[in-house]
């Protein structure tokens, strides 16, 4: 009761209202933008947090965050493209349903069923966060080297279908955690006598290059091409009775979400395709799927909501990340000062509760927001390619710049933009390069202190129980992906 | 054969090459057998070039479907070009003066009208004077 009231005062004050609100309403806008998405979102709005409390701070992006989730199904309902990776499932049922003259039905199930899987998901995070960070506060060099290797391990599941090229992303990015002076041994690495990597490649620059300036060069591809939105889409919202039918989905979606989403490297889009399929049998109307049923757009919309909260159980608890996003804001983490992980519980209560809050008061933003300014978010599809890429890059190159004011940090964000659009070009799937950047030195740091610990020996990894269990773990999170497209491949041959 | 891809992966190579070369010149371990400054990155250099020989075998063997195509590669050229003269003008224009110096050419070459572009242009530059300087208190260059 005490931390739930330390949370209150954390967020019911000027500061901390607004930044919610103006969160929440650059996520739905960031969502609704095709290419946009809450990793680039995140990423830009960090050095606007910079000055702020970091409560105000987390609770600002993980209301655009959760936001972003929300405003994906916009433009998948609208125009048949997803505004974010999560809602392509949405677009199934969604865009069936403006076609059909139901513009305003499909939204209203995204935004109801993104507010109430929201909730759920909040909900599960506050009850289980707890008592798993008591338990990581036992843990020792050796298991957190462990969960750095399961979180790494999580690569096969991120590579997007092309594991070779995942594998030498995540490689990259360790490479890339070990420029700057070592932390064991005080000895500079990697530096090219450059004074400004002595502290390492900043991780938020790095991200800024390959979310936010990488995508204006993607953008700048498409210049030309307008969509037209219909100004009457806002119109026909859910009625009282569809919502309550709606409820058994609403709950399916979100447990389903939660889940997943707590699953490191599952992830909304896959929680919202699960919950999709799911509805699928259960409601009773697989024939009218894919041709404009609520259910498709309610069940994968509550489910790619709740797993926000679930994403962020493994990142409060453990300092795991299990997405590009969250993997975003330990970033945030970091630069407010704050240690991803079970210390925050003790030592930052105000952050962690005063987000259990604000979560909260995020949804219930996202609902009226998203409601009242519908015929607004409507339009934002319509903002053309030019404008937008020109801005994002004008906004990535003073975020780079205002981390540690240096005009180095926005040549190297140039470079990783530049570098990103190749890779993207070539399918390099980029949520693997973020998590060995996140991961690796957090694995390296702790192998070397549990081998100093054990004087150098290995068997410290496999006589700590928890360690033990962490490296099972990582190697059935890399082999069950690929077991699994081996059985697919297998079953569409023989078929 | 796929040149692109070719080209990357040989690129990798390279790095991984001249990223193991200068690991080696670290300590692979110390005194009671625990792991130097060199071990990971070693580690690292050794996978990111096998991974890499790899890439490069499937490109030039053809057997990856990315081979990319740049149908507006001036376009993404010139932006690259500009966001480079933009951070190069920073520092001695400053940033409110480079600013619309960036922003109003590139929104025009961008295909936008002109009463959009200088809306944008001012707009941004304004939005930046009181979010940034002002609320935030940022120091731009």
């Amino acid at each position: 009761m005490e931390n739930i009231l330390i949370g209150l005062e954390a967020v019911f004050n000027l500061a901390g209202l607004t930044a919610i609100i103006a969160g929440t309403a650059a996520g739905i806008f960031v969502g609704a933008m095709p290419g946009l998405g809450p990793s680039l979102g995140v990423a830009l709005l960090i050095p606007v947090t910079y000055s702020l409390s970091p409560s105000v701070s987390l609770n600002m992006l993980v209301a655009l965050y959760l936001a972003a989730e929300y405003g994906g199904s916009i433009s998948a309902v609208l125009i048949g493209t997803p505004g974010t990776a999560a809602a392509t499932a949405t677009v199934m049922d969604g865009y069936p349903l403006n076609l059909k003259g139901q513009p305003g039905k499909a939204m209203g199930a995204s935004l109801v069923g993104s507010t109430i899987g929201g909730i759920i998901g909040g909900i599960a995070l506050m009850l289980v966060s707890e008592p798993l960070a008591a338990l990581a506060l036992k843990f020792g060099p050796a298991e957190y080297c462990a969960l750095g290797v399961f979180g790494l391990a999580i690569v096969a599941s991120l590579s997007g279908g092309n594991l070779l090229k995942g594998l030498l992303a995540a490689a990259l990015g360790i490479a890339l955690t070990t420029v700057g002076v070592d932390p064991i041994s005080g000895e500079p690495r990697f530096t090219l006598g450059f004074f400004e990597l002595f502290e390492g490649i900043p991780f938020l620059t790095a991200l800024i290059g390959l979310f936010a300036l990488t995508e204006v060069f993607t953008m700048v591809e498409q210049v030309g091409s307008t969509v037209k939105s219909d100004s009457k889409a806002a119109r026909g919202f859910l009625t009282a009775r569809e919502c309550l039918r709606l409820v058994p989905t609403f709950i399916r979606g979100s447990v389903i979400g939660t889940v997943v989403g707590a699953v490191p490297g599952a992830g909304a889009n896959i929680a919202g395709w699960i919950a999709y399929d799911q509805e699928k049998r259960w409601s009773g109307k697989g024939d009218e799927f894919g041709k404009g049923c609520v259910e498709g757009v309610a069940a994968p919309e509550s489910a790619n909501s709740a797993s926000v909260g679930g994403a962020l159980i493994p990142l409060l608890t453990l300092g795991l990340p299990g997405s590009p996003t969250t993997a975003v804001l330990i970033g945030a983490l970091i630069l407010h000062g704050l240690t991803p992980g079970p210390e925050l519980f003790t030592k930052n209560p105000d952050v962690i509760y005063g987000l259990f809050v604000g979560l909260v008061i995020a949804y219930v933003a996202l609902f009226t927001l998203g409601r009242l300014a519908m015929p607004i978010w409507v339009r934002v599809i319509e903002i053309p390619k030019g404008i937008l890429a020109i801005v994002v890059f004008a906004l990535g190159t003073i975020g780079a710049y205002s981390i540690r004011n240096l005009m180095f940090d926005v040549w190297l964000a140039v470079g990783f933009g530049i570098i990103g659009y190749f890779l993207k070009k070539y399918r390099f799937p980029m949520a693997p390069l973020v998590l060995g950047m996140v991961l690796g030195y957090m694995v390296e740091s702790n192998y070397r202190r549990a081998l100093i610990m054990s004087q150098g020996s290995h068997s410290i990894f496999f006589e700590e129980p928890i360690s033990l269990f962490f490296l099972l773990l990582a190697v059935l999170s890399f082999f069950w992906p690929l077991f699994q497209a081996w059985r697919k491949r297998r079953q569409a041959a023989s078929s | 054969m796929r040149v692109g891809l070719s080209i990357i992966s040989g690129l990798t190579l390279c790095f991984a090459l001249w990223y193991g070369w200068e690991a080696s010149g670290f300590a692979e371990s110390m005194t009671i057998g625990e792991p130097g400054s060199g071990r990971i990155p070693l580690i690292a250099a050794g996978l990111i070039g096998v991974l890499a020989v790899l890439l490069l075998a499937q490109g030039l063997l053809g057997r990856d479907n990315s081979e990319a195509s740049y149908p507006q590669l001036p376009r993404v050229a010139f932006m690259a070009v500009a966001g480079i003269a933009y951070a190069v003008l920073i520092p001695s224009l400053g940033y409110y003066a480079a600013t619309p110096l960036f922003i109003l050419p590139a929104l025009l070459l961008l295909r936008t009208r002109w009463p959009s572009a200088i809306g944008v242009t001012v707009g941004f530059t304004l939005f930046v004077f009181l979010v940034f300087d002002k609320l935030l208190r940022v120091p731009l260059p």
